[in-house]
């Protein structure tokens, strides 16, 4: 029956995208348009009221703006209310206009930046709304006697956009545009040296070639010269000045090559132009310092870029904060104005701002972020709360006790920023290996120059070595290997995998030895009802009686009956006995629950039957409950700590990649190795399964498993009770307990509890190494190769200016693409 | 006196000029965004 309905729906009801969104929906084949929501249907209408229906043909189809941004829309257009005091910066203009900056969340393409200019003329004194689409900022210039940015906000919120301060530090990006605009004005006067240096360029080769008169040939050569000085001192004394202070902190750098390089064409040049034979340089000279800062601006760009993107990875706390004042008024303010002891009202789904106590309310907060734990923790009055965990049922006010930097989460996240910027091997040998290769080109180039001159001639020999100079370029070397690393380390916290040290993520590349926990690590940690022989009835009573007892056990049983479906009654008379088992009445009922000992004792005989069910339970190593209803048994609960549901899969993807894993626990020896079993069963080679091992057990095996081989020992545990191993094993991967506490003893801790991540960091590692290798291997062939050329004399210095900054930019794409930690499965 | 001692100066200042000019552009932050205005261009037509 069911079937013939749901075919009979089918025919009528198709999905088609929704009109404004794109998102699939359920519809009636008439309608002319869809939506799948009233959102939706209200952007649609708004967008036809203010006549832009254009905004759905300009977009592209693929790119569809999503309506999350409509859920902060409270707490943000509260800050956007009163900018001042939420500490964003208002300029005012000399016309009585204010103008500010404000993030833009939701930009996807041209379309949409189309669309929010539109809306300006529609709102009475905005001036201006300029959607920059670099940093994904607008900026509105309007009167603030006629409206204010929270209207506009409040405007754009409709069609999807949400506003909210600028989080990028105005210095910084004032200090950016001025940066580029030096660079434009130095590439604006190169060019404008290079060009006219070359028409004089052409018309001496012209005169060469058709006869020119002395003095007109004298003339022009001065006039170029003194461009291409010009050309030198002003664009170019970029290079000289960055060469200068690497030659006083004797540091080799990528300048002292180029400046070199520079100083020989100015010397040649002045050298030709007084004798009046010989080659001269000017128009080369000016060309090159042209391309050369043309190919200084792109790398500034890529690295502007790369910054930018790498600050967003870092960044994920709250924005605002509801501060309660003394007088009881509420406002918003950044969580950068907050204090100590300022009270913060934490509304039920909002990420609480900053570390504190609980003053009023009572509520539960989801604090997986940073312990792993998948259930919500209660509070009261009086209970400490960490910044970046949620609040989840109830309105809570807190007193601040630690904010910003200072805070758990803000230390946590400064530790992963400074494993960013530690050098790890890699990094390190990088560094030194770009010092080398200055030292080297320089070398090479002095003993080109003597060659080509001693054999050939100096026109020749300069012409050569500049090449070579400008060619030459060791930055890819120095910037590639940490660039990896940073985005690595970035992806890894978006994904709540913490990690302190950045070797240890190298070191993961190589297969080795995995020992892992059982308790919270292999098993989900936690008691849970695996098999239930018996009836509903009995199960009912059994959850009944246990809800009034607080034991891992009891509370197993009682989410068992609950996940059934079952309403539990009000049990009375309970008597508990630790270990044992408990006795009361539900409705005037005797149930009796406990172990074979605890029912004997109340003298209830167990069958054959259900004792044979037994034995087969106790052979799986799990803990066996029997009921009673009535003086009778009624059935039988198994109690285990199951498996991890990705644990198999997890392990596979782990072995696959050449580790060896062994099993180290404190539990008794048989249960570990019923759990190494079943792993065997599904195919997954464990090498040692050890069991009763006390903390100081552990880490004498780890101990002992480094001394015996030089791969990578890594072990995979709890952060309380494994703290001791963890720290000692190359790679301690912690999977539960407090963030930062755990990452003093595990330099990697996986905040979201997923034994998945496990693999996902080996394979992130591989990826890491492989991207740096490649990135190495890419530039010391590529200066191989272009030096080897220029050597030979193949090479004219301007093909090298071109060529020096492509390769730069190649590696810094090189680096960035490295696809670590970007895979589907996060879920 | 031949014409090129003249012309080439003046070629020289009226280079000059325009680079005064690109520079001035510059400082007054012209080329501060250089990607949404080539996003814009495509919109131009339908201004209201």
């Amino acid at each position: 029956m069911q079937e013939i309905l749901e075919t009979a729906i089918g025919s009528i009801c198709k999905t088609r995208p929704c009109s404004h969104c794109g998102l699939p929906t359920y519809c009636d084949q008439t309608e002319l348009r869809v939506f799948c929501c009233n959102g939706c249907m209200g952007a649609f209408a708004l967008i036809h009221e203010l006549g832009l229906e254009d905004f759905y043909a300009l977009r592209s189809a693929k790119k569809t703006s999503s309506v999350d941004g409509m859920a902060n829309d409270g707490s943000r257009s509260a800050i956007l209310a009163d900018l001042q005091a939420s500490g964003v910066e208002v300029l005012s203009m000399s016309d009585g206009s204010c103008s500010v900056r404000l993030s833009v969340e939701g930009l996807h393409c041209a379309a949409c930046s189309w669309l929010i200019e539109r809306i300006q003329p529609t709102i009475p004194g905005l001036h201006s709304a300029v959607v920059r689409m670099s940093d994904h900022t607008i900026e509105l210039i309007y009167d603030p006697t006629r409206t204010q940015p929270v209207l506009v906000s409040k405007r754009l919120s409709r069609l999807g956009y949400s506003l909210s301060p600028w989080t990028v530090d105005f210095e910084n990006d004032q200090r950016f545009i001025q940066q580029q605009r030096d660079h434009w004005v130095g590439i604006a006067l190169a060019a404008f040296f290079a060009a006219n240096a070359m028409w004089i360029g052409v018309a001496l080769y012209a005169g060469e070639s058709t006869g020119i008169s002395l003095s007109h040939e004298y003339f022009l050569r001065w006039i170029g010269t003194v461009l291409a000085l010009m050309a030198t001192a002003l664009p170019g004394r970029l290079f000289f000045q960055t060469a200068w202070q690497a030659i006083r902190t004797r540091t080799p750098h990528v300048d002292i090559p180029v400046a070199l390089s520079l100083l020989m064409g100015i010397v040649g040049s002045l050298v030709g132009a007084a004798s009046g034979v010989g080659q001269i340089y000017f128009d080369s000279l000016a060309s090159l310092i042209l391309l050369l800062r043309i190919g200084r601006y792109i790398q500034f760009r890529a690295q502007y870029k790369t910054s930018l993107s790498l600050a967003k990875l870092l960044r994920w706390n709250a924005v605002s904060a509801t501060l309660v004042e003394a007088d009881g008024t509420k406002k918003t303010v950044p969580v950068s104005r907050l204090q100590i002891d300022d009270r913060i009202e934490v509304r039920p789904g909002e990420t609480i701002p900053a570390d504190g106590l609980v003053i009023q309310g009572v509520s539960s907060v989801d604090t997986s972020l940073l312990n792993g734990e998948c259930l919500p923790e209660s509070i009261a009055i009086g209970a400490s709360v960490v910044g970046g965990t949620t609040n989840i049922t109830a309105p809570i006010t807190v007193a601040v006790t630690s904010a910003g930097s200072n805070s758990r989460v803000g230390r946590i996240m400064e530790l992963v920023r400074d494993a960013a910027s530690h050098r790890t091997p890699s990094v390190a040998a990088a560094d030194r290996l770009s010092k080398w290769f200055v030292l080297v080109v320089l070398l090479l180039a002095v003993a080109n120059w003597c060659g080509w001159a001693f054999f050939v001639d100096a026109v020749l020999a300069t012409q050569h070595t500049m090449a070579l100079l400008t060619i030459a370029c060791p930055c890819a070397l120095a910037l590639a290997a940490p660039l990896v690393l940073t985005v690595a380390l970035g992806r890894a916290a978006k994904r709540q995998i913490w990690i302190r040290d950045g070797n240890c993520l190298e070191r993961l590349a190589k297969p080795g030895f995995l020992w892992l926990d059982k308790t919270g690590t292999l098993t989900c940690g936690r008691m849970k009802v695996v098999a239930w022989h018996g009836d509903d009835e009995c199960l009912q009573y059994a959850g009944s009686i246990e809800k009034s007892i607080h034991h891992p056990i009891a509370n197993a049983i009682c989410d068992f009956a609950k996940r059934r479906g079952l309403t539990l009654s009000v049990s009375t008379e309970i008597e508990h006995q630790l270990g044992k088992g408990v006795k009361g009445s539900v409705e005037g009922v005797l149930v009796v629950i406990g172990n074979e000992e605890w029912l004997n004792k109340q003298g209830i005989a167990i069958s054959v039957e259900w004792l044979d069910l037994q034995t087969k339970a106790l052979a799986h190593a799990h803990t066996v409950v029997w009921i009673a209803i009535r003086g009778v048994v009624g059935g039988m609960f198994e109690i285990g700590d199951p498996i991890r549901p990705d644990a198999v899969e997890t392990l596979h993807a782990i072995s696959d990649r050449g580790w060896r894993m062994g099993i180290l626990s404190g539990d008794r020896q048989e249960i570990v190795d019923y759990m190494a079993t079943l792993l065997r069963n599904d195919g997954i080679a464990i090498d040692v399964a050890l069991g009763q091992q006390s903390p100081e057990d552990k880490l004498d095996v780890i101990r002992r498993c480094k001394e015996d081989t030089t791969r990578p020992c890594a072990m995979v545990g709890d952060g309380v009770n494994d703290a001791a191993a963890l720290a000692v094993a190359d790679v301690g991967i912690a999977l539960r307990g407090g963030s930062e506490q755990t990452l003093y003893a595990a330099p990697i801790f996986l905040a979201n509890g997923r034994l998945a991540s496990v693999s996902e960091l080996i394979e992130a590692s591989v990826l890491v190494v492989r991207g740096i290798r490649r990135c190495f291997a890419a530039s010391l062939v590529y200066n191989a190769i272009t030096i080897t050329l220029a050597m030979m004399g193949w090479i004219h210095p301007l093909v090298a200016a071109v060529l020096m900054p492509l390769s730069g930019v190649t590696v810094l794409t090189m680096a960035m693409s490295t696809n670590a930690f970007s895979g589907k499965s996060s879920k | 006196m031949s014409v090129l001692y003249v012309a080439l100066p003046v070629a020289l200042l009226l280079g000059g000029s325009a680079l005064i000019a690109c520079l001035l552009c510059i400082r007054s932050g012209q080329y501060d965004d250089l990607e949404t205005p080539s996003v814009k261009l495509l919109n131009d037509e339908l201004k209201p």
